[in-house]
C-alpha cells in the first residue's frame, strides 16, 4: 500500500506545481513578449481610445464600413454565434432578410456581389474582421453620403487589408475598426 | 504517447504503423468536411449571392473555412472540446464527421483516452484476423483469448450503446412530454427544427462520452435533464474505458510470454494497419449509421 501512496502524492504535488504555478507562469510570459504585451491591443481615433483591434464593434450608420452581422449584438460580455444549422427555414429567412436590408441600402449592388460572411452571423458575434469583397462592395455608398471619390476609398481599403499569416494561411481581411477611423481622418 | 509507447517496447515500426492508421482515420474526415465547407450553402446558393468564400455561418473571417474546418475536425478526433467556429452551423456532411471523430474515438489520443480505446481495436483486430488467417492471435507476445476478447468487445460496445440509448431516451422525451413543467421544457431544448434538432441532441451525448466538450450550442442543456443525464454518460463513458484495458494489460502481463515465431500474426505491417482501420471504421460505422442517417445524412439529401 506504502509502495503505491507515496509515488502517487509526491506526483500530485509536482504536478500541482508544474500545473498551477509554473505553466501559468510560462504562459503570462510567452504573452508579456507578444504584441501588446500580453493586454488587448486598442485602437485610438484623435487620441482617444475608441475600442479593442480584435473585438468587432456595430456600425449601422451608412457613412460607416459595416461589420458582419452579429448574434450578440456585439456584445463582448456574451460572446456567442447563432447555432443555426444550415436547412433551418428560420435561419434562411434571416440571410434573406439581410441580403435584402444590404441591397436597399446600397443600390448600386448586385446580389450576385455580396459575399457570404456580409449576411452570416460570425462564431463569436464579435468577429472584427470582413473579407476584403465585404469592403469593396460598400464603397459605392460610402463615397455618395460622404461625398469623397470612390478611389480614394478603395485606396484606404489597400492600405489596411491584412494578407494571410505567411502569404496563404487563411484569407485576406479588412478590420472594419481600423477602416473606419482611417474614413473619420482623412 | 504513441511513440513513446514504440520507445518503451522497443516496437518503432509498430508506433510508426499505429500512427499512420490514427492519420488515416483523420484524414478520412477531414477531407470530406474541407470539401462541403468550401462548395458553402446549398441553401445560400438559392438566394444567388457570392458564396466564393464557402459557409461563413458560425465562422471568423480571419480563420476562413478552410482553418474552421481544419480545427472541427481534429478538435473532435483528439477530444479538446476547444472550438474556433460553432459547430451547430456547420454543414451536415461535416457535422457528421466531427461526431464520427468523437464516434470512432479512438485517433491520436488527445486527453489520454485515444490510445486507451485504440488499443482495444488493436485486440480485436488481432483476434479477428488471427481467425481469418488461422493463426493464433498473439499481441506482444502474449495470446490473446476469450476473456480478453469479453473485456475489450464490453468497452468498444459500451460507447455506442451510452450514446444511443441516451439519444434514444432524450428525443422519447422530447416527443412524449414536450410540454412537462420542467425549467426548460423538451420542447424549447432544441434551436433548430427537425433533422438538425436531433443532432444537436446525438452531438451532445457523443460529446459527453467521448472525452470531448464541445457542444452543437443551439441546445438549451443547462438544466436538469440534460446536467443529470449527460453527467451519467460522462462518468461511464470516461471511467469505464480506462478500467478495461488497464484489466486486460494486467491478464496479458500474467500470461507466459510466447517468443516470435514463423507462426505468429505481425502487428505491425502494413497490412495489420490496414486491418485495424478496418475494425474502427466498421465498428464505428455500423454501429452509429442508423442514428447518423436520421440526423446530419438525412439533412444532407433535404438541403440537395
Amino acid at each position: 500500500m506504502k509502495s503505491y501512496l507515496l509515488p502517487s502524492l509526491k506526483l500530485t504535488a509536482v504536478l500541482i506545481i508544474l500545473c498551477t504555478v509554473i505553466y501559468p507562469l510560462l504562459i503570462a510570459g510567452v504573452a508579456k513578449l507578444a504584441p501588446g504585451g500580453g493586454d488587448g491591443i486598442t485602437l485610438s481615433s484623435n487620441g482617444k481610445v475608441v475600442g479593442y483591434e480584435n473585438i468587432g464593434q456595430k456600425f449601422t450608420q451608412d457613412k460607416y464600413f459595416w461589420g458582419r452581422p452579429s448574434a450578440v449584438d456585439y456584445n463582448a460580455a456574451a460572446s456567442g454565434g447563432s447555432n443555426k444549422g444550415p436547412s433551418n427555414p428560420e435561419y434562411l429567412a434571416g440571410v434573406k432578410a439581410r441580403i435584402d436590408t444590404f441591397l436597399v441600402h446600397n443600390p448600386t449592388i448586385k446580389k450576385e456581389q455580396i459575399p457570404a460572411d456580409l449576411v452570416t452571423m460570425s462564431g463569436s458575434g464579435l468577429d472584427p474582421d470582413i473579407s476584403v469583397q465585404a469592403a469593396k462592395i460598400q464603397v459605392p455608398r460610402i463615397a455618395k453620403v460622404r461625398n469623397r471619390s470612390e478611389k480614394e476609398i478603395y485606396q484606404i481599403i489597400a492600405q489596411i487589408k491584412e494578407s494571410p499569416l505567411l502569404g496563404f494561411l487563411g484569407p485576406e481581411k479588412v478590420n472594419v475598426l481600423k477602416l473606419n477611423i482611417a474614413l473619420n481622418q482623412k | 504517447m504513441i511513440f513513446a509507447l514504440g520507445h518503451y517496447l522497443n516496437r518503432k515500426r509498430m508506433a510508426w504503423a499505429i500512427f499512420g492508421v490514427m492519420t488515416a482515420g483523420m484524414l478520412t474526415f477531414l477531407i470530406p468536411t474541407m470539401i462541403t465547407e468550401i462548395h458553402g450553402n446549398p441553401a445560400i446558393q438559392h438566394m444567388h449571392i457570392n458564396q466564393a468564400s464557402g459557409s461563413m455561418e458560425g465562422k471568423e473571417v480571419r480563420f476562413g473555412v478552410q482553418a474552421s474546418a481544419y480545427w472541427n475536425i481534429l478538435t473532435t478526433v483528439i477530444s479538446t472540446g476547444s472550438v474556433n467556429s460553432m459547430h451547430d452551423s456547420s454543414m451536415p456532411v461535416s457535422g457528421a464527421m466531427e461526431m464520427l471523430g468523437m464516434m470512432t474515438n479512438c485517433f491520436y489520443g488527445g486527453c489520454g483516452a485515444g490510445f486507451l480505446n485504440y488499443y482495444i481495436f488493436i485486440i480485436i483486430a488481432v483476434f479477428i484476423s488471427g481467425l481469418m488467417v488461422g493463426r493464433t492471435p498473439e499481441f506482444l507476445g502474449r495470446k490473446i483469448e476469450a476473456k480478453e476478447m469479453k473485456i475489450a468487445t464490453i468497452i468498444a460496445l459500451l460507447h455506442p450503446l451510452l450514446i444511443l440509448a441516451f439519444t434514444a431516451l432524450s428525443s422519447w422525451t422530447l416527443v412524449n412530454f414536450p410540454d412537462i413543467a420542467w425549467a426548460v421544457k423538451p420542447s424549447n431544448w432544441l434551436n433548430n427544427p427537425g433533422y438538425h434538432g436531433f443532432s444537436e441532441m446525438l452531438y451532445q451525448y457523443a460529446s459527453c462520452s467521448a472525452n470531448n466538450g464541445s457542444g452543437f450550442e443551439g441546445l438549451a442543456d443547462n438544466n436538469m435533464f440534460w446536467n443529470v443525464t449527460a453527467g451519467l454518460v460522462m462518468i461511464i463513458g470516461r471511467y469505464l474505458p480506462i478500467i478495461g484495458p488497464v484489466a486486460i494489460a494486467g491478464i496479458l502481463a500474467r500470461k507466459k510470454y510466447i517468443p516470435e515465431s514463423a507462426g505468429t500474426l505481425k502487428t505491425d505491417t502494413g497490412t495489420f494497419a490496414l486491418m485495424t482501420y478496418a475494425v474502427i471504421m466498421i465498428l464505428a460505422a455500423l454501429a452509429f449509421f442508423p442514428a447518423l442517417a436520421l440526423g446530419p445524412l438525412a439533412e444532407y439529401f433535404s438541403l440537395h
